[in-house]
């Protein structure tokens, strides 16, 4: 432990909080610290902020994207940068994520036939430039609001990018909306996990639909444009294999677990949310592989469907097993190999799906996703 | 006393910690401190300030606060703070920033 009379700040190597070194460059830490005292001060500011509107729109499968800028204070949404046809504004944050946000919009109404957020064509609004130092993003319950990361540093001390340079990030905080409005998912263990998960899950399925990558293709590397080239890591989580993304010296190892067997217990981090989604992202990573093809065609299409209908607030990881096993037999049929996927996919991260509470086949399953969800709420009654 | 922050959560999901121990401090100072302790009725707060709702991807806050007599500790998120305990998580961050190196 640190002397006394030495205080203390520092990015700490997950599960090491016992063994602390002061590391990092004076440069580093100061920013840390602004990250900090700033966002503490949010709570007043968040109760003062104007909801974006939910249009009822006359037409379906229309964007309406804003992206403001809270010019390195908290305010928001703060000044409009962009909206909905302008050109590029010419501001890398900006424009990034207003190209993010209607990559995810597509992604969303191209194949799952959702119409925004809400279901509903809500309005995508995004703030950049979240004051100064911001090492993080997040949806708000309303926008999605991103920091600069270091950028304002000598490169040198940077540790991490804008957090709109990877558009899985973006689809991860969209994603955080679309389960608000869907299964909920409680922020805490099990649930918070999950939902942690599907946020990393559709940002990744963005992200490869962009890139048009199969699934076998693929680098399933959240936040690949993140780190600075001052980081040891490929990125910040890898879905592939949990653990693996980065072993650097002053942001430790990652800490992800991909097996059940190492679920982590903590308080930290809402019962590590950010941590244990390692487990349910890889039983997506590995039926996905296991169907082969582009990951959003069908094991994405499982996994959305069960979001949309069936997850609820305090789902945990079995029922997520279960649910997306159900989700299967009724897409694809009881048996089916893309049913079978699902069930691989879970058993290979300890978790053993129960087969005795899937419900009965659906008479007629219908023979491509193009209107599969309009099928299947009328066979449901959903 | 010692008063230690440590931040978890965030899309980065790194935890940070800051700490600071005011026999170190100047006199106004480890005064200043020590009244946002007691206005903020620290060692009255709950283990863990409820969530007023779901904020994916905001931090989290432990903070712990030892006198030599006593030690309590609380968790709270981004959103969920009081006012001053805000103020004190904020006064630990600045003066672990300002004597750092």
């Amino acid at each position: 432990m640190t002397a006394p009379h030495n205080p203390l700040f520092c990015i700490l190597p997950p599960y090491m909080l016992d063994n602390i070194a002061e590391k990092g460059t004076d440069e580093q830490k100061s920013r840390a610290a602004q990250t900090l005292s700033h966002s503490a001060a949010m709570r007043a500011q968040r109760e003062v902020q104007p909801k974006p509107a939910v249009g009822m729109p006359a037409v379906s499968g229309v964007k309406k994207r804003t992206v403001y800028t809270a010019d390195e204070t908290a305010s928001l949404p703060g000044r409009v940068l962009r909206q909905e046809g302008a050109p590029p504004s010419g501001n890398p944050a900006a424009d990034e994520a207003y190209d993010g946000a209607g990559a995810t919009y597509d992604l969303y109404w191209q194949i799952f036939q959702r119409d925004s957020i809400d279901g509903a064509g809500m309005a995508l609004v995004s703030t950049v430039h979240y004051q100064k130092g911001y090492d993080n993003a997040f949806w708000n319950g309303s926008q999605m609001v991103y920091g600069d990361g270091d950028e304002d540093l000598p490169p040198a001390q940077q540790l991490f990018r804008r957090f709109t340079a990877s558009i899985d990030v973006i689809g991860h905080e969209l994603a955080h909306g679309v389960t608000q409005f869907t299964g909920g998912l409680n922020y805490q263990e099990q649930s918070g996990a999950l939902n942690e998960s599907f946020s990393d899950v559709f940002g990744i399925l963005v992200k490869q639909r962009q890139l048009a990558q199969q699934a076998s293709d693929a680098d399933w590397i959240i936040g690949k444009e993140l780190f600075s080239p001052n980081v040891r890591g490929q990125g910040l989580r890898s879905m592939k294999a949990p653990g693996t993304a980065y072993d650097d010296p002053l942001l430790g190892k990652d800490p992800q677990p991909g097996h059940m067997d190492q679920y982590v217990k903590t308080t930290a981090d809402n019962g590590g949310v950010h941590i244990n989604s390692g487990i349910p992202n890889r039983a997506f990573y590995l039926a996905a592989v296991e169907l082969g093809g582009f990951a959003w065609q069908k094991a994405g299409q499982i996994w959305y469907v069960t979001l949309r209908d069936k997850i609820r607030a305090t789902t945990n990881f079995q029922g997520a097993a279960d649910l997306t096993y159900a989700s299967a037999g009724q897409l694809y049929g009881q048996g089916s190999l893309e049913q079978q996927a699902v069930r691989k996919g879970w058993a290979g991260v300890g978790i053993q799906v129960d087969t005795s509470s899937a419900p009965p086949p659906v008479e007629n399953p219908p023979a491509s996703s193009g209107c599969l969800t309009s099928v299947l709420k009328l066979l449901t009654g959903k | 006393m010692i008063i230690q922050v440590e931040r978890s959560g965030g899309f980065l999901g790194f935890p940070m910690r800051a700490r600071v121990d005011t026999r170190i401090l100047s006199d106004e100072e480890r005064r200043a401190v020590e009244t946002l302790v007691s206005d903020a009725d620290f060692f009255g707060l709950p283990e863990r300030i409820p969530a007023s709702g779901s904020a994916p991807d905001r931090f989290l806050y432990a903070v712990s606060v030892d006198d030599g007599e006593r030690s309590h500790a609380t968790m709270v998120g981004e959103t969920d703070a009081p006012p001053r305990l805000r103020d004190l998580i904020q006064q630990v961050m600045v003066i672990a920033r300002s004597t750092r190196g």
